[in-house]
């Protein structure tokens, strides 16, 4: 297994998220993280989606980007798992005043 | 589709226009005419508004009835198919037209109602979430939350379903948008940067294809649906003929090549004949347009096409590599990569050996039948329905036995004849989708071949026939059971028929007649010979109950996990 990172923009319609996530589950991907989010303040209406997922076969799992990046609200896809990004992770620590 | 009427016309009344009468206007502005629908609570407003405007409805009673009409109307006309349903359960009665339509690529939008506004979400009386539902069976569906919205959606969701790869769009419009005031015209235009598809093929891709094509020494054509939306039957057959190239059809693919032509094989796939079955396995370059390699056509994977470098047109880049590794893929629309081909001239692979041994094996296996003395066989009364129509008609079918041996014994000769349900394989489909072939194309033969299981799925709709004085011809290939299920359960499941055999059926014939009908019972060959000779390429309706061999089975027959070459009853 091996882990698999894609971004998307897409579109902020209505249901956009449902509607990839269903494609997601119609191949059968369990999700390991999403996060999504309006990504630049100037466009508000488009948001940025980085999935995290295990791939088995590297070729369906390229299929199903295409499949992605069919979506008409879907401006692009990148399979970023290969390339140079910056990952960042959030710690939220919640502490009690005793 | 009519000449398009400018969306700005604020002029007198229009200034006063509640919402409803926007949508017909944005309706008009797409040119539609006719509409395939069923009213309800949360479309009143919209069905208001239709009263007072040109626009033709054609009542189904269910409405699962108006969206295969609108399939066939689109399959034929080529025009978008537009199905109003209301909110709840009519619009679930909807779903699996829609689904049938994505699959096979037909272009439908579709508008159901929805709930007011301010009790969306709340389990409201006839509320249900079809957008939610349809988001894996549209190729884009839409919920109208403002009413100035309205116009701009209506006019993406006909872009959307005509361009690139066709397919069903759904619109859903809450009730209370269609009582609100407006004079919001907006003049509208297309912006959709997620989405535009390729057309023009890139001339570096159909290069290299023809490269290959310089080398093959057994190329064969494969076509697909996509040569029939693109409108390229004329170039498909010039670069076939240019290059001497063998081509295979799909199940839905027929009539984009001409069945009598010498370069035809046949159709290919579970129930495709030996032929193009074997061109497939044995060919080294595999030129396919515009199919999507379906699991029904490439039987085993493993054992499709060893041999062959295969390139693959098509204008959904996600369909190129799914199931078949493509060594040449070409993005485009099937005209437009025809076309590209076809100006690009090189030394041409004209193999004689190899279509000398094609047409050896068409001699020695053609599709066959055996005549039964005490039964009318069914692949006999599809030749006569062709021999009756000059193989000039339109031919509706659902799924199953009757659907094969049409695709099999209808020898199909030109584009917009044949339509079927291909991908969803929906029994119910064909009796529907005939009616609204009939509308696209009024002087047409149009002939529904129906099982006598799938037609009782649908059969309200013949008092459409009266109604709209459509002339279809209603065959019912009528064996008493479900048939290709039957025929499974012989072959698969030890003769252990579990509920596919009907133990009650209608009469069939007293049925059409109430619904005002004319109708003939048929059991033999004479009988069939003389009634479709009387009433086949009449301007009435008729209904023919076909009584036929109920053990007949359609060969020949590639099993389930098997290879092409390993079909079974390729003899008889």
């Amino acid at each position: 297994m091996k882990k698999r990172m894609v971004t998307a923009l897409v579109h902020n319609q209505n249901g956009i998220l449902s509607r990839l996530m269903g494609l997601f589950h119609k191949h059968q991907y369990r999700i390991e993280s999403l996060a999504v989010a309006v990504a630049y303040p100037e466009l508000k209406d488009v948001s940025k989606m980085s999935v995290i997922l295990e791939v088995e076969d590297d070729h369906k799992f390229l299929q199903l980007v295409k499949q992605v990046n069919k979506q008409v609200d879907v401006l692009f896809v990148t399979d970023v798992t290969d390339a140079q990004v910056i990952e960042r992770e959030l710690n939220m620590v919640k502490k009690l005043l005793v | 589709m009519a000449a398009k009427e400018p969306m700005v016309t604020v002029e007198t009344e229009e200034l006063n226009m509640n919402g409803a009468d926007l949508f017909i206007q944005a309706l008009k502005s797409e040119g539609v005419e006719l509409l395939f629908g069923y009213p309800g609570g949360a479309v009143l407003g919209i069905y208001d508004a239709l009263h007072r405007s040109p626009i033709k409805h054609v009542l189904a009673r269910h409405e699962q009835g108006a969206i295969h009409a609108a399939e066939g109307y689109a399959r034929v006309s080529g025009k978008t198919g537009v199905v109003i349903a209301t909110s709840g359960p009519g619009a679930t009665n909807v779903v699996t037209g829609i689904a049938d339509a994505m699959m096979d690529s037909l272009p439908l939008v579709v508008f159901t109602g929805q709930v007011a506004s301010q009790v969306i979400g709340t389990d409201a009386f006839q509320e249900a979430d079809i957008v939610g539902m349809t988001a894996p069976i549209t190729k884009q569906n839409y919920q109208v939350r403002r009413i100035e919205d309205l116009p701009r959606i209506v006019k993406e969701a006909f872009h959307l379903a005509t361009t690139g790869r066709p397919g069903p769009v759904l619109v859903d419009i809450p009730k209370d948008l269609a009582a609100l005031k407006t004079s919001f015209l907006p003049e509208v235009e297309v912006n959709l940067p997620g989405y535009r598809p390729t057309v023009e093929p890139d001339p570096l891709q159909v290069d290299s294809l023809l490269e290959a094509l310089r080398h093959s020494k057994k190329p064969v054509i494969l076509a697909g649906a996509g040569v029939l939306h693109a409108r390229a039957s004329e170039e498909l057959l010039a670069f076939a003929e240019q290059y001497q190239l063998p081509v295979v059809h799909t199940l839905l693919g027929l009539g984009g090549f001409p069945a009598e032509h010498h370069l035809f094989l046949g159709m290919a796939g579970m129930h495709g004949c030996y032929t193009a079955n074997m061109a497939l396995y044995e060919c080294d370059l595999l030129i396919n347009i515009g199919a999507r390699f379906d699991d029904r056509l490439t039987g085993n994977l493993n054992s499709f096409a060893p041999n062959a470098r295969v390139a693959h047109a098509d204008i959904d880049p996600a369909e190129i590599g799914k199931n078949v590794e493509t060594h040449f893929p070409i993005v485009g629309d099937a005209k437009a990569v025809l076309q590209k081909l076809l100006s690009r001239e090189v030394e041409g692979p004209v193999s004689q050996l190899w279509l000398k041994h094609l047409e050896e094996n068409k001699v020695e296996y053609p599709y066959w039948f055996t005549e039964h003395e005490e039964f009318l066989s069914p692949q006999h009364v599809i030749e006569l329905v062709h021999k009756h129509t000059n193989g000039e008609a339109i031919v509706t079918t659902d799924v199953g036995q009757h659907q094969m041996w049409a695709a099999q014994f209808y020898s199909f000769s030109r584009p917009d004849r044949w339509v079927t349900s291909g991908g969803l394989g929906t029994m119910g489909f064909g009796f529907p989708a005939a009616i609204g072939a009939q509308l696209a194309e009024p002087d047409a033969t149009v002939v529904s071949l129906v099982g006598d299981g799938g037609f009782q799925m649908t059969l309200q709709e013949l008092i459409l026939l009266k109604e709209w004085n459509l002339p279809v011809k209603v065959l019912i290939i009528n064996n008493g059971s479900l048939g290709m299920v039957r025929q499974w359960q012989e072959t698969f499941y030890e003769k252990r028929f579990s509920h596919s055999i009907f133990s009650l059926q209608p009469d069939f014939i007293k049925l059409a007649e109430s619904y005002g009908l004319k109708a003939y019972k048929v059991s033999s060959t004479d009988e069939a010979e003389k009634v479709f000779s009387k009433v086949l390429t009449g301007r009435e309706p008729v209904l023919i109950d076909c009584r036929v061999n109920p053990e007949e089975k359609v060969y020949p027959m590639v099993a389930p996990g098997k290879g092409l070459h390993e079909m079974i009853g390729v003899k008889p």
